[in-house]
């Protein structure tokens, strides 16, 4: 009897044989293709979802409807300039180099916040994981602390750290621990226990198990936490900047909305938007470019 | 067909939205009539320049003259917007970039009486760290170097530094400046992050008390007579009724500001704003007839020469706005004129020797 037949749909049937090839004993495991899609996807549907430029449709989409709504006074223009003119305000700004002194700014806040912040964060997340101690000092800490709008905590981070970029960065880093150490933690334990004890019984030691299984299983979870702190760590900066600081994209930002240059403003806000475009893209080529194999794996399981 | 409990609790959640939807936000004003109050939807910051309001709703003169205020404390610059779709009817801004640029982009609101002005007093002082001070740091000039706070760029606080630093010969290079609130920067002053700065009152006189810093210069000496508060209304409550509920509004402010300049009212004053401020009545009783005591015109007419020659011409230089409008764009004199024929007209006249310094 074959080893593997071939089952309607691809599906493979494996069998598992004695030494002897007889097949009395035998675990039937069929192995499912991946599924396929019932019936054919129109070109509009593949295109939007498969493509960069069906990525940016339903922007351009938007920003048209906007452009039309400002030209025929369907919307207040004061408030809601057209897209062109936010266009010309924003490269007029970028001529003007206003933006890229303050956007390197904003960059090495949000960076440092991030590293600062996010690392001891992914450390702490694997001791819980594997340590109960870790665990049971540090999940009521987070718990209790998590909920907090961090933003209120600013004026303190003012007292203990003065003016400048440490504040902000400070709160950059407060604010991106918290997604990375519970994506962490929550990668870790959902690592296979099956995978874990396999291990075990052939002889791996922990330090095996944490590199060999646990850690490449939790990385998917442990890489959307680090997507969710960098977009948190921009958000929290361009704030930190509204309020505390002369400096930054934030800075800029505010200063436009408080002397009403409601269009500099806007540009400013496309500059914020595309950083966080940017950094975002980055972080799922660094993902797909070094961890490919986790994520692959994941959609395997 | 049996509903189950979630059915139930998605119902009550769709009823209850639907109802904050329904009875919230802010309804618009009434027209008045004989012996009917009309609302107002004022927006105003608790803070001591805007006394006359806590005045006239605590000696009923609002009441008197057939209005009930709806009021919100939100941000005075982004109301603007508001209150030209008419969502607020009385705002109080400053003479700054972001008023000028909201009438040159075309806002339905205008300036419609003076609210605040430096005459013979003002409401800041520019103070210095003590341990500065005792080491001979006392003015503008000997502040090189050093790090000052002020409020915002953009703000009434630059425009002050500037004219400072134009009297000391210095420029802007000279210093190191950061943007702070003022609570912060009381702060920041106690931590020594920076060595100077302005501050508003209270803040200015609680610091003074605790000695943590000495008053360089109040602003009403640096910028004698300046414009420097108003009050802005909505076109469509100045047309309103005729005109009407406008002037009785401004009307109840007038008599308010006369109140609050009588001396025989001290006591009443000080405890209105103790209470409306959350002030301490001994701060405020310290504040009261000081150069720091916020002056209001009797009047209310604005010095409309200080925002053309010194206001406008400032942001004009420092790009904050394209152009000023012309006065008649953004100051409406029919309230104030009605409301003048309600109340009188008093004199506006001052003897500054009368006043005496703020001292901590």
């Amino acid at each position: 009897m074959p080893l593997s037949e071939t089952r309607g749909h691809g599906a493979t049937r494996n069998r598992a044989s004695t030494v002897d090839g007889s097949a009395s004993a035998v675990a039937e495991v069929w192995v499912a293709p991946a599924p396929r899609r019932v019936g054919r996807r129109s070109p509009f549907r593949a295109l939007l979802s498969g493509t960069p430029i069906g990525t940016l449709l339903p922007i351009v989409a938007v920003l048209t409807l906007w452009e039309m709504a400002s030209d025929l006074n369907l919307i207040d223009v004061t408030f809601f300039p057209a897209p062109h003119t936010i266009a010309i305000a924003t490269w007029t700004l970028a001529l003007s180099g206003e933006i890229s002194q303050n956007l390197m700014i904003t960059l090495e806040r949000i960076l440092a916040g991030f590293v600062i912040g996010a690392t001891p964060a992914i450390l702490l997340g694997l001791l819980m994981g594997r340590i109960g101690l870790f665990r049971a000092v540090f999940d009521p800490l987070i718990a209790v602390t998590y909920p907090i709008p961090h933003i209120a905590i600013l004026p303190l981070l003012l007292v203990i750290f003065g003016l400048g970029s440490a504040p902000i960065i400070a709160l950059a880093a407060i604010v991106c621990f918290y997604p990375a150490v519970v994506n962490t933690y929550t990668g870790v334990r959902g690592a296979d226990e099956r995978l874990v004890r396999m291990a075990r019984n052939m002889g791996a030691n922990e330090r095996q198990i944490l590199w060999k299984i646990v850690l490449p299983d939790a990385l998917p979870s442990v890489f959307a936490g680090l997507r969710l702190s960098i977009g948190l760590a921009l958000l929290s900066t361009v704030a930190g900047e509204f309020v505390a600081s002369s400096t930054g994209i934030g800075a800029q930002t505010w200063l436009y909305w408080q002397v009403y240059q409601i269009q500099n403003m806007y540009g400013t806000l496309v500059v914020v938007v595309a950083l966080g475009f940017t950094l975002s893209v980055l972080m799922q080529f660094g993902q797909r470019r070094f961890f490919g194999w986790a994520t692959a794996t994941e959609e395997v399981k | 067909m049996k509903f189950s409990g979630r059915w139930y609790v998605a119902l009550l959640a769709a009823v209850s939205v639907f109802l904050i939807i329904a009875c919230g936000g802010s309804s618009p004003s009434s027209a008045s009539s004989p012996g009917q109050l009309a609302t107002v939807n004022t927006n105003y910051l608790p803070v001591l320049p805007v006394a006359p309001i806590f005045i006239a709703e605590d000696k009923g003169f609002f009441k008197k003259h057939g209005i009930v205020n709806n009021y919100t404390t939100v941000d005075i610059y982004a109301t603007l917007a508001v209150q030209s779709q008419g969502g607020v009817d009385v705002d109080i801004p400053g003479a700054g970039a972001a008023l000028f640029n909201a009438i040159n982009q075309g806002l339905h609101l205008k300036v419609v009486a003076s609210r605040q002005q430096y005459n013979c007093t003002s409401d800041n002082l520019f103070v210095v760290r003590t341990d500065l001070w005792n080491k001979g740091i006392r003015s503008m000039g000997d502040l090189k170097g050093k790090k000052i706070a002020i409020l915002s760029r953009g703000s009434t606080t630059e425009y002050w530094m500037d004219l400072l630093l134009e009297k000391a010969g210095m420029t802007e290079k000279d210093l190191t400046i950061v943007t702070l609130s003022y609570p912060d920067t009381v702060t920041a002053l106690k931590t020594g992050a920076v060595d100077a700065a302005f501050l508003i009152e209270p803040l200015a006189y609680q610091d003074l008390l605790t000695g943590n810093v000495k008053r360089i210069i109040s602003m009403g000496q640096v910028a004698p007579n300046m414009e420097q508060g108003q009050i802005t209304m909505s076109d469509q409550f100045i047309q309103k009724d005729g005109g009407k509920t406008a002037a009785n509004w401004m009307a109840a402010w007038l008599e308010a500001v006369r109140y609050y300049q009588d001396p025989k009212n001290k006591q009443d004053v000080i405890n209105i704003i103790a209470k409306w401020t959350k002030v301490p009545t001994e701060t405020v009783a310290g504040l009261y007839g000081t150069d720091q005591w916020p002056y209001m015109n009797p009047n209310g007419q604005l010095n409309v020469k200080d925002i053309d020659q010194n206001t406008g011409p400032w942001l004009i230089q420092h790009k904050y706005i394209d152009h000023m409008p012309a006065s008649k764009t953004y100051y409406d004199q029919s309230v104030i004129q009605k409301a003048l024929k309600e109340v009188g007209t008093v004199s506006a006249n001052r003897d500054c020797s009368n006043v005496p310094p703020l001292q901590g």
